[in-house]
């Protein structure tokens, strides 16, 4: 969990990853800050993560998407 | 479903319709500088029921050349007007409806002139002032289908708003008046003071010609016929292009061939003592001089032939000639409006003012002659059986005018007046 | 029909009457007959293309949705990667073929002689086809490709009624402008039915009233003013240019905004609730920010079916390895998402309308966003040199000031009558000396523009409680009757006496009426 937090935080240094739990639905990061995640998710953890799985409850906090990377793992 | 609060929704739209009709109909287009437009469609309204001798109906030419007020004013006759700018024959039909609504014995008097067809403009000015009912639905179905629209058009009429809601910009005082107290008599800047040359505008012709919209004609002699009406169709003396002159030529064959009465005034200009070169303010309206004259012969011509109560009081009417004559004063003579005074033969003085000295020529048949100076109106200084006269009290720009007299009455008057 | 008239006035109340009267069972069906009635009084024949994209739409739908339920039905765990592999490929399959007969159609009716032109002009002869536009063709075209996509990733199911389907295509409030749904949001609604429901469809009717204050009395008010100096742009130079630019911004944000709050009003009203194209978009603070608030439909449809795909694709994948090689690490991983959305922001001018002037609309706005990415880190340190108090209220409105300007200047392209108009517009806004038209001529009387400030004041107001996250509407139901009644009949009578709709009255008709 804290190297994810540690990804997140690179991308957008003010969003308190640690606690929210709404990201998307207050509208915390925007599209770009996503797919910047995302490619460094990729990158970091070796896995594909596309865009369908660019859903709110995917990426509505850090464990929703810790859960997301787990799952792309599986893959 | 959750309670609704329909009384609070009633109130709600009751408020509004207490609202919106008075913001609609002070919208609605009135013309008062320049021309009448709805004035006497207004006011016919006002009128006490089943109380007028006769009902003048028709266009602009109508008000601008009977004038009830001044008819009351001379003969004591109770007349009133139902007409508006540019009404057609459509809409005559349904005018006479209406008035026989309101005014069940009066004569119906009918001016004809060939007007061609009738805009969305003209339908308003008469529409917009006529209060709902199947008489008005029925003109305005009648209208939408000659124009080859759908039913649905009558809806531009019936919510006049959507036409004159950006009239709001141009609202004056004059709008909010209700009642400007004349019967909304014609008192407009042209009708008032304009002189416009009628010579060469019309020349009798015998010719014929077919007639325009026939079917709208024959659909209001039918009308006519089926309800009995008692209707007097007038054709006023004014400019006529050639082809107006052969169709009106038509039209007057066909109303004698059914059996209705008609006056045809046209070539009439003497006999009523118009004079072309100063009674008429454009080529087909008379200004205030000329109506004078066609009021006295148009009623003593309908009192000769129906008969009308003349020498009748009237308080609303006094009033109201009170307030016009405030606003026409300063364009006429007292003694132009005593129609039963005046003897149109005697020509019009030239007038030469010099160090107030005012000097003319002699008129044929005159017995004297009365001076009257422009002071914001005419005021009558002298009567002299002279050809001059020296004014003391006159200015270096006093204006004047002399009108002479014989003993049937008074003729005509340079109507601008002369200075030095 | 126009919003503001008898007619559709009429249309609508009928349509109120027939929803509530009906069962709820059926009431989607006086939706559907009542949306395919205002079609075809609009488009007349051309509610054949609706209903062919609709069949393609709805067959791509109802085979996707089988392939779905194969999967989901599926017993056997061994075979499930297996088949849903299999799934997978025959989903692409299909929604390709409809995707790309959806897209070609619109392609084809509204670009085809924007496209035979620039190539004739490379020496070619083809036929320049110019054909009129059916209601709506460029916004069910991209619910339609939504609806595909979605079923095809198994994120909404597809309808097996043809006719519900229909109504998802044809609901005639949404049509003509938007907001562009999405199925699954959109679909249950409509076929759910609702209850007359008097405190719901009151406020559908004040939003529907908002919005007619800011179209027909704003909006349509100021088009005058922006007709004179776009349309005549010989006398149009300098600040006279940029004037009509930001009057343009106005009146284009009362009218779209406007026709939005009518729709969702009407929709209220049914008990639909639409979402909102519009979120203050002139409190923007930046022009990334503005196409989040401004046509939000358009922008989340391109973010789901356009960016997210595009930016974490093979192919700019691979570029951006490239990028990351030539730029360094930080400008380089920012490569990819950059290009699609720049992309996005050329597909979204080209989207309006089928001339350069577009393109270059949207390459305006590309430019600023990309650069605003790209650059952010020296834009970061011009701040710190600049001393700028990056919380500060005056810096709030200096980027929001700054935004709209730039937004503004942009709209010249989309709002001249053509491109060669545009540039010639753009550059007389350099242009000092020229002379341009009088502040009299420009076609308002003095009345009319206290009119329109005292409007646009208004809509100002209005906007920014909702920015201060203030419900109006619920603010002013909770008002005493007194005050509550006099602001609706004031809403009422504003949009009769200022709003312009009708006839046009014509002094001239008037006067010469009575001849």
């Amino acid at each position: 969990m804290e190297k994810l937090i540690e990804i997140l935080k690179g991308v957008c240094p003010f969003v308190d990853f640690e606690k929210e739990e709404s990201i998307i639905e207050d509208h915390l990061i925007d599209s770009f800050d996503i797919i910047s995640i995302i490619v460094e998710l990729n990158d970091a953890y070796g896995v594909e993560i596309s865009a369908e799985d660019i859903t709110p409850e995917n990426f509505n906090s850090a464990k929703s998407i810790l859960e997301l990377v787990e799952k792309a793992k599986e893959q | 479903m959750k309670k609704i609060p329909f009384l609070r929704v009633i109130i709600f739209i009751l408020i509004f319709i207490a609202l919106f009709v008075p913001t609609q109909y002070l919208l609605l287009y009135r013309e008062r500088q320049y021309d009448n437009s709805s004035y006497q469609i207004i006011n016919f309204y006002k009128e006490e029921k089943n109380s007028m001798d006769a009902v003048f109906i028709g266009s602009s030419c109508v008000f601008s050349y009977y004038s009830p007020l001044l008819a009351y004013n001379a003969y004591g006759v109770k007349t009133t007007n139902f007409a508006s700018s540019a009404m057609g024959v459509i809409a005559y039909k349904y005018a006479v409806e209406e008035v026989r609504k309101y005014q069940e014995d009066a004569l119906i008097v009918i001016t004809y002139t060939p007007q061609d067809s009738m805009s969305y403009a003209a339908v308003h000015y008469m529409a917009d002032y006529m209060p709902l009912s199947m008489n008005k639905i029925r003109f305005l179905m009648d209208y939408v289908q000659y124009q080859g629209d759908s039913i649905l058009g009558i809806q531009e009429w019936l919510l006049p708003i959507q036409t004159y809601h950006s009239r709001w910009n141009e609202l004056k005082a004059d709008d909010f008046v209700i009642d400007d107290g004349t019967k909304g008599a014609t008192a407009h800047e042209y009708y008032l003071s304009l002189i416009q040359d009628l010579t060469n505008e019309y020349t009798p012709n015998e010719g014929r010609s077919e007639i325009n919209e026939e079917y709208l004609l024959d659909d209001l002699l039918d009308y006519l016929e089926e309800n009995n009406v008692n209707v007097l169709f007038l054709m006023p003396p004014r400019g006529y292009k050639e082809e107006e002159v052969t169709r009106t030529n038509s039209v007057y064959d066909k109303i004698v061939e059914r059996g209705f009465d008609v006056l045809d005034m046209r070539n009439s200009f003497d006999e009523m003592g118009l004079i072309k070169t100063s009674d008429y303010y454009d080529k087909r309206h008379t200004n205030i001089h000329g109506s004078i004259k066609y009021t006295d012969y148009v009623i003593n011509y309908i009192n000769d032939n129906y008969g009308l109560n003349m020498n009748q009081e009237d308080e609303s009417f006094d009033k109201a000639f009170d307030n016009y004559w405030k606003k026409i004063s300063p364009y006429v003579l007292d003694v132009e409006l005593d129609m039963k005074n005046r003897d149109y033969s005697l020509e019009a003085p030239e007038i030469k003012v010099s160090n107030n000295e005012i000097s003319w020529n002699s008129i044929d048949k005159a017995i004297g002659y009365s001076i009257y100076r422009h002071d914001d109106s005419w005021v009558k200084i002298a009567d002299t059986k002279d050809t001059t006269f020296k004014d003391s009290e006159g200015k270096t720009d006093s204006v004047y005018t002399v009108i002479p007299y014989s003993a049937e009455g008074y003729g005509n008057y340079n109507y601008t007046g002369v200075c030095e | 029909m126009s919003f503001l008239s008898v007619k559709f006035l009429a249309f609508l109340v009928a349509s109120f009457m027939f929803y509530f009267i009906c069962p709820k069972k059926f009431k989607w069906v006086v939706l559907l007959a009542f949306s395919l009635a205002y079609y075809y009084l609009v488009s007349h024949n051309l509610i054949i293309v609706l209903m062919g994209i609709t069949l393609i739409t709805y067959v791509a739908g109802y085979l996707l949705n089988r392939n779905n339920q194969k999967l989901k039905n599926n017993p056997d765990k061994d075979k499930l990667k297996e088949l849903k592999d299999e799934v997978k490929k025959n989903n692409k399959i299909i929604q390709t073929i409809a995707v790309v007969l959806i897209l070609g159609t619109l392609v084809f009716i509204k670009y085809a002689g924007f496209l035979a032109e620039n190539v004739n002009l490379l020496g070619l002869s083809l036929p320049v086809l110019s054909f009129v536009l059916p209601l709506g063709l460029s916004f069910f075209t991209l619910q339609a490709i939504s609806y595909v996509i979605d079923v095809s990733k198994n994120k909404c199911e597809g309808q097996t009624n043809f006719f519900k389907f229909l109504l998802y295509m044809a609901y005639f409030p949404q049509l003509t402008q938007g907001p562009i749904p999405r199925y699954s949001k959109l679909a249950p609604q409509l076929y759910e039915g609702h209850d007359f429901d008097y405190k719901r469809v009151t406020y559908g009717l004040q939003l529907m009233g908002w919005g007619f204050i800011k179209k027909a009395v704003l909006a349509d008010r100021l088009s005058i003013v922006v007709s004179t100096i776009f349309d005549t742009p010989e006398n149009s130079y300098g600040l006279m240019v940029l004037f009509g630019a930001l009057l343009y911004s106005v009146q284009i944000y009362g009218d779209f905004s406007g026709g939005i709050d009518i729709i969702r009003g009407i929709s209220e009203v049914f008990g639909i609730e639409l979402e909102d194209n519009f979120r203050q978009p002139y409190f923007s603070r930046s022009i990334e920010e503005f196409w989040r608030r401004w046509h939000i439909t358009l922008g989340s449809w391109m973010k789901d079916y356009v960016f997210y795909p595009m930016s974490l694709s093979r192919t700019l994948s691979v570029i951006g390895k490239k990028a990351r090689k030539v730029f360094g690490d930080n400008i380089g991983k920012k490569i990819p998402p950059v290009i699609a959305m720049f992309t996005v922001y050329l597909l979204v001018g080209i989207w309006h309308g089928a001339s350069w002037k577009y393109v270059i609309y949207g390459i305006w706005n590309g430019v600023f966003i990309a650069g605003g990415i790209l650059l952010e880190s020296k834009y970061a340190s011009m701040r710190k040199s600049f001393k700028v108090k990056e919380d500060s209220k005056g810096w709030a409105v200096f980027q929001m000031i700054r935004t709209y300007f730039i937004c503004s200047i942009g709209r010249i392209f989309s709002r001249a009558v053509d491109t060669g108009t545009a540039f010639q517009l753009f550059s007389n806004m350099f242009n000092m000396n020229g002379k341009s038209i009088s502040f009299n001529e420009l076609g308002l009387d003095y009345k009319n523009w206290i009119v329109a400030i005292l409007v646009s004041l208004l809509v100002l107001y209005i906007d920014y409680r909702k920015e201060k996250g203030d419900n109006v509407r619920d603010k002013i139901a909770n008002m005493p009757i007194i005050v509550r009644w006099v602001i609706y009949y004031a809403l009422i009578f504003i949009i009769l006496i200022f709003g312009y709709y009708g006839p046009e009255y014509n002094v001239a008709n008037f006067i010469y009426g009575r001849f």
